[in-house]
């Protein structure tokens, strides 16, 4: 057979638009949950004051981090379902470059997460609007011009009025993207991801709960004391930015010592958004032979 | 009794060409060698058998085709193509049935299934496809994971021969199916190569199921190729001998003849020898032993007697 008889290689465009049907196909059944529970909560929260109050205002989109963080780890399980990550999978036998075809179908992952984050933002402004109007993005802050004075009750603390950034919405979708791509990063690139997970959650929660008991300038120091620390990525560095303040008549505050701003948030989402986009990079290059 | 003379069996397949070439290949897992150095040649167009007990290196060497097994030393080619460099060509010229019997996509249907190989398989020939389904008796709105093993198989089978590839490479691909639509599946790929110009490499024990197919064989045990040679060459110098032999016979034979299996009753004596007939029936008479019977041996029989074979001295 003559080589220009033998067919090409499949695309990385086709499988790209492929994968995105596929991948929306596995993630079907949990995506019309996620749907008709936030559907469901636009319907029926309107119906209870309470639920509105709880809602709103909402001065800080950031806040929605951990929530984000959380939403971003499930996908990759969905996607990768049963597939195995080296060797003989469907995914693998096609003929697709291994590469562009593990990018590919974590474009489409990303893809669909992104949807559902933007659902779920959608419908939580959609609420905020219903219950509290346009006064649900705007408010008061406490600040501490003077930490110290604030907690000797001496003045140093005010409160200054605070608008929603518009930025801070991209926050969630910054921060499910970083742990989709950290979560699918571990899963294709490791060759036993779930091991490698468990066992850096355990490091984490250890070193966490250390700094915690022992307060121990280290442990709070990669936990929120850098604009790049973990607290970057989860409230896009606001935290580092706050402080507990325990008035001498017993009432308590958070209260900014710095104001958030997008160059800040930019500085502490930016690196992990880099790194996590780094690693998926590589660990998509792994070969998938055994 | 002793029998000498161990000539070893063909494995030269001549000038080509070939779709798969393999030279040298080893590869090792842990403790075991899976490919020892092996040498293999599929002639283009041949339908070429790959015969060997299990852990022989059947499978090893059919995913290292595909792409996806690594090796530790030596080269493979497709249609020229180094699988390992360029694997998603090559796949997009090889149809493959692979030993497990798993769908990628539990949650799709067959349908669907069928449908996403469609559209990321070069060349897929949608009424084929279709016609396959029909013979094999598919129903398309089942889900992957409801199929039993045998139509899992058979959605296999249909996937690799869909886009009526340039290389088949199918690793047990009657497992699991039941009688009749084995049978079906036989008439399917002998229509196939007889409609489309396909280089088949097929692995299995069940060698007298495809034995009509196929008009290659090679034989591989320990990771090694014990030969390869043209199924002809087989039935005509594979043959096995009935006689009696005197106690103190001692069998030389002489080049381009090689025992490979000898039973000794307390009468009679049964030979399985590679040679031209006449010079091994000489042989035999000039160490005493007088042939009354000679037979070819069936596709099957003749695997097994080579697996079966022992170093005699």
């Amino acid at each position: 057979m003559s080589a220009g008889s033998l067919r090409h290689a499949t695309p990385p465009g086709v499988a790209a638009v492929e994968q995105l049907r596929v991948v929306g196909l596995s993630m079907r059944r949990e995506m019309l949950v996620v749907a008709a529970a936030l559907l469901g909560l636009l319907i029926l929260a309107p119906m209870s004051q309470e639920i509105m109050l709880e809602i709103g205002p909402l001065l800080l989109p950031t806040d929605l981090g951990p929530l984000a963080f959380t939403v971003g780890i499930v996908p990759p399980l969905l996607v990768w379902r049963r597939e195995a990550f080296f060797g003989e999978s469907t995914l693998w036998l096609l003929p697709v470059e291994h590469t562009a075809h593990a990018r590919a179908k974590v474009a489409a992952g990303w893809l669909w997460l992104m949807g559902v984050v933007g659902m779920g933002v959608a419908v939580l402004i959609g609420l905020i609007l219903i219950g509290h109007g346009t006064d649900g993005f705007r408010g008061m802050v406490w600040f501490a011009t003077d930490v110290a004075a604030a907690r000797a009750g001496t003045g140093g603390l005010e409160q200054i009025p605070w608008a929603t950034p518009v930025w801070g919405w991209a926050h969630p979708f910054f921060v499910a993207t970083c742990t989709y791509l950290g979560a699918t990063a571990i899963l294709l690139g490791l060759r036993r991801p779930f091991h490698w997970a468990i066992g850096g959650w355990i490091v984490l929660m250890a070193i966490g709960l250390s700094a915690e008991v022992t307060t121990a300038a280290w442990g709070n120091a990669l936990l929120s004391g850098y604009d790049v620390a973990a607290d970057g990525l989860v409230t896009g560095g606001h935290d580092t930015r706050q402080v507990w303040v325990t008035l001498p008549t017993g009432r308590a505050y958070w209260a900014f010592t710095e104001l958030p701003t997008f160059s800040s948030w930019l500085s502490s989402i930016a690196p992990w958004t880099l790194g996590t986009f780094a690693a998926c990079w590589l660990a998509t290059r792994r070969s998938r032979q055994v | 009794m002793k029998v000498s003379t161990m000539t070893p069996l063909p494995i030269d397949m001549g000038d080509g060409p070939f779709a798969i070439e393999v030279e040298g290949v080893s590869r090792r897992f842990e403790e075991t060698q899976a490919l020892d150095d092996l040498a293999l040649a599929v002639p283009e167009g041949a339908v070429y058998v790959l015969v060997g007990p299990n852990g022989a290196g059947k499978t090893t060497l059919l995913t290292m085709l595909m792409g996806l097994g690594a090796r530790d030393s030596g080269s493979l080619r497709v249609h020229g193509m180094d699988p390992a460099a360029r694997g998603a060509e090559v796949r997009a010229n090889v149809g493959y049935v692979p030993e497990h019997q798993r769908l990628g996509y539990p949650w799709l249907t067959v349908g669907r299934y069928l449908e996403h190989c469609a559209r990321l398989t070069p060349g897929w020939d949608r009424e084929y496809a279709a016609r396959l389904c029909r013979d094999f008796d598919v129903d398309l709105s089942k889900r992957c994971d409801s199929l039993s093993k045998g139509q899992t198989r058979r959605v296999q089978i249909i996937a690799a021969l869909a886009s009526r590839p340039a290389v088949l490479l199918l690793d047990e691909p009657t497992d699991g199916l039941d009688h009749v639509i084995r049978d079906v599946m036989l008439g399917v790929l002998a229509e196939h190569f007889a409609d489309s110009p396909t280089t088949a490499l097929i692995s299995t024990h069940r060698v007298y199921e495809i034995e009509r197919l196929v008009d290659h064989v090679g034989v591989l045990r320990r990771g090694r190729l014990l030969g390869q040679m043209p199924v002809d060459d087989l039935r005509g110098k594979l043959r096995r001998y009935w006689g009696t032999a005197p106690e103190d016979f001692e069998l030389s034979l002489g080049s381009g003849q090689r025992v490979v299996r000898t039973i000794r009753g307390p009468a009679d004596a049964e030979w399985t020898v590679w040679g031209e007939e006449q010079d091994v029936v000489a042989g035999l008479g000039r160490a005493g032993a007088t042939v009354r019977d000679v037979a070819p041996l069936s596709l099957d029989e003749a695997a097994t007697a080579l697996l079966s074979q022992r170093e005699i001295s």
